[in-house]
C-alpha cells in the first residue's frame, strides 16, 4: 500500500516536472508571435433612404444616415448622385454633420471618420441628410410618384 | 413563435440594407523606366458577391495631395496606359492586378476606384507613379512613335541613326583630310 501511494505521489511530482520543461526553458528568450495585417480601405453604407412627401418651397424632414469605416485608416468620405440620373430634384439633396451647421448640398459636401479603435471593429459616423426644395425654382407640373436616384458614397484614405 | 421570427427580422435588417466594400493595401507605389510595364496587386472585398465597376483618376503632374477632386484627369492626359480590370464579379474576395505604363519620366498621384454595381458604394486608393527615362533609345522611341509603340520602333530603327551618324563623322572626316592635303 505505501508503495503504491508513493508511486503515486512520484507520478504527479513527474507530471509537474515535465510540465514545467515543456512550458518553460532555461532560454531567457521568449518568442513573440503576431499577424501583422496590410491597411484595408472598408465602408458601410445604408442602402435605401426614403423621404416623406414633398412639394417645391419646403424642406424634407431629416434623415440620420449612419456610414462605417470598417477598414484600418482615416477615411475621407464624399458623396455623389449617380451618373445616370438626369433630373434636377436630387440635385438638392444637402447634408449636416451638426443641426446646429448650414445645410451643404450634395456636392460639395464630405467628411472624416477615423479608424475603428481596434483592428476588425468598426468607427459609425451619422450624418444628417435633407431633400431642400426651398430654393427650387422650376414649377413641378405634375407630380412625380417614387422619384428616384442612387447617391454614391466614396470613401478614399486620408 | 412569432416574437422569434420579429428578432430575427430586426437582426438581419441592417445585414440586408448596408453595402459593404473593401480594398488593400491603401497605397500602391509603381517604380520603374519608360516603357516599362510595372504591376502591383490589391485586393477587393465585399459581404456577397458582386459585380465592381473600376475607373481611374489622376492628378497634374508633380501634385500629391490626396483630394479626390483634384483627380480629376485620365490616364490620357497624362500619357499613362493602366491595365486592370473596368468590370470584374467577385465572390467574397479577389486579388486583382494593376499595371503601369507610361511614355514620359515623372512623378504621377492618382486614385483607382471601384464601386459594386447598382450599390451606393464606392472606395479607392492611392497610385504613386515614378517613371525614369532610361536613355538615348526612349528618348528615340517616343521622339519617333510618341505611342506605345514607339519605345519598341526606337529600338529599332535607333541603330539605323547610329549608321547614319557614324556615316556622316566618317563623312565629314574625310573631307577634313581632303582639306589638308
Amino acid at each position: 500500500m505505501k508503495t503504491k501511494k508513493l508511486l503515486g505521489i512520484i507520478f504527479v511530482f513527474g507530471i509537474f516536472l515535465f510540465a514545467g520543461f515543456v512550458n518553460a526553458t532555461d532560454s531567457d528568450e521568449m518568442l513573440v508571435k503576431v499577424n501583422v495585417l496590410e491597411t484595408e480601405v472598408s465602408i458601410s453604407v445604408p442602402e435605401e433612404v426614403v423621404f416623406e412627401d414633398i412639394a417645391q418651397g419646403y424642406l424634407s424632414e431629416r434623415q440620420e444616415i449612419e456610414i462605417n469605416n470598417l477598414g484600418t485608416v482615416d477615411v475621407d468620405v464624399s458623396m455623389d448622385l449617380d451618373e445616370s440620373y438626369n433630373g434636377s430634384i436630387f440635385q438638392n439633396i444637402a447634408f449636416r454633420k451638426v443641426l446646429a451647421d448650414p445645410l451643404i448640398y450634395i456636392r460639395y459636401f464630405n467628411f472624416e471618420i477615423l479608424k475603428p479603435e481596434t483592428v476588425g471593429g468598426e468607427r459609425g459616423e451619422e450624418v444628417y441628410m435633407y431633400l431642400d426644395l426651398t430654393e427650387y425654382e422650376e414649377e413641378i407640373t405634375s407630380s412625380m410618384f417614387d422619384h428616384e436616384a442612387t447617391v454614391v458614397f466614396t470613401a478614399v484614405p486620408l | 413563435m412569432k416574437i422569434y421570427y420579429l428578432f430575427l427580422f430586426i437582426f438581419l435588417f441592417p445585414l440586408v440594407n448596408a453595402a459593404t466594400l473593401s480594398m488593400s493595401p491603401q497605397q500602391i507605389d509603381f517604380n520603374g523606366n519608360v516603357g516599362e510595364k510595372i504591376c502591383n496587386n490589391i485586393n477587393l472585398k465585399t459581404e456577397n458577391g458582386a459585380v465592381l465597376i473600376g475607373e481611374t483618376g489622376w492628378a497634374k503632374e508633380n501634385y500629391f495631395e490626396r483630394k479626390l477632386k483634384s483627380h480629376n484627369l485620365s490616364e490620357e492626359d497624362l500619357n499613362l496606359i493602366i491595365d486592370y480590370p473596368r468590370e470584374i464579379e467577385i465572390f467574397n474576395n479577389k486579388t486583382i492586378e494593376v499595371c503601369v505604363t507610361g511614355k514620359k519620366s515623372g512623378n504621377y498621384h492618382g486614385i483607382i476606384l471601384y464601386r459594386v454595381k447598382n450599390k451606393p458604394v464606392r472606395v479607392g486608393i492611392w497610385m504613386n507613379v515614378t517613371l525614369e527615362g532610361k536613355g538615348f533609345q526612349i528618348i528615340t522611341g517616343n521622339f519617333l512613335g510618341g505611342d506605345g509603340t514607339g519605345v519598341k520602333t526606337g529600338l529599332v530603327i535607333s541603330p539605323i541613326i547610329f549608321l547614319i551618324i557614324l556615316g556622316g563623322l566618317l563623312f565629314f572626316n574625310r573631307k577634313k583630310k581632303d582639306k589638308i592635303q
